[in-house]
């Protein structure tokens, strides 16, 4: 299953948080990205297990939490070696260069 | 000038409304999700969100609802801490599928019936009836009349059928 820009914008987001954080607040830091795109994306990673989710009841409206949990985690750092792998384009092909055939 | 743009954005936000309360129908489950975004973004009475924001919202609704219908029917995705009965009960997957199928069908309808009439009105000048000439009362002339009952007739059937299946099949 492939995983989005704005999905690994709040993966991203999510790993350098230390508590879950309000689905708001993220939208609100990520401001380039629209809230609901933001709320698509939420929705998506908790709808396949990739963050934990958990209603905050002590403010005036409730709040969903969310955090990051270990599948999401692992997910983040396969997208960041994929990503690494195609920013070097000279080491992203396995196999000998034309310099060694010749 | 800013009654106009005013009446623009009240319009569209009326309509934004409308169309998170489908999907909220649709996909019961995903409802304190859709409500916490709508009391961010669209407040009628007060600040109303850019036109450019309430699309985006429209567009990417289905989304969100489908998603989060998908986390909250099974327990190792759910949003834990939710209020004793704010959630309705787990259902069967189709209902959910059933209820987005009827939004699009009777939608696409409408989007045939407005096509065909306007096209009706700029190749030939009528919406769809005119005088006769002999009988000097309003008759069907337009070959888009057919396209328009079919569409008409597409959309009762599907939402009789529709809600008819939901209410026996509980």
């Amino acid at each position: 299953m492939t995983t989005s820009r704005n999905q690994l914008l709040v993966l991203k987001y999510l790993s350098g948080c230390t508590a879950p954080v309000a689905g708001i607040d993220v939208s609100a830091d990520l401001d380039w990205v629209a809230t609901s795109s933001v709320y698509a994306a939420i929705s998506a990673l908790q709808a396949r297990g990739q963050i934990n989710a958990k209603w905050d009841h002590s403010a005036s409206h409730p709040r969903r939490m969310i955090s990051l949990n270990d599948l999401g985690a692992e997910t983040l750092r396969q997208a960041e070696i994929i990503e690494q792998r195609l920013s070097k384009p000279g080491k992203s092909r396995s196999g000998p260069s034309r310099t060694q055939e010749a | 000038m800013r009654l106009p743009l005013f009446a623009l954005r009240f319009a569209a936000g009326t309509a934004t409304l409308l169309w998170i309360h489908l999907w909220k129908w649709s996909y019961p489950r995903s409802s304190p999700v859709i409500n916490e975004l709508a009391a961010r973004e669209l407040d009628l009475l007060g600040k109303i969100s850019s036109l450019s924001k309430l699309a985006r919202i429209c567009i990417d609704l289905p989304g969100i609802a489908r998603s989060q219908q998908l986390a909250e029917s099974s327990p190792s995705t759910r949003t834990s801490g939710h209020v004793e009965g704010e959630l309705p009960p787990v259902e069967p997957e189709w209902k959910g599928r059933l209820r987005e199928w009827l939004i699009w069908t009777v939608l696409a309808s409408w989007l045939v019936m407005a096509t065909s009439i306007v096209t009706s009105f700029v190749q030939m000048g009528n919406f769809l009836l005119d005088y006769s000439p002999n009988a000097g009362e309003p008759e069907i002339i337009s070959p888009y009349s057919r396209v328009v009952a079919i569409a008409l007739l597409v959309q009762i059937v599907s939402v009789s059928t529709g809600l008819t299946a939901l209410r026996i099949r509980r």
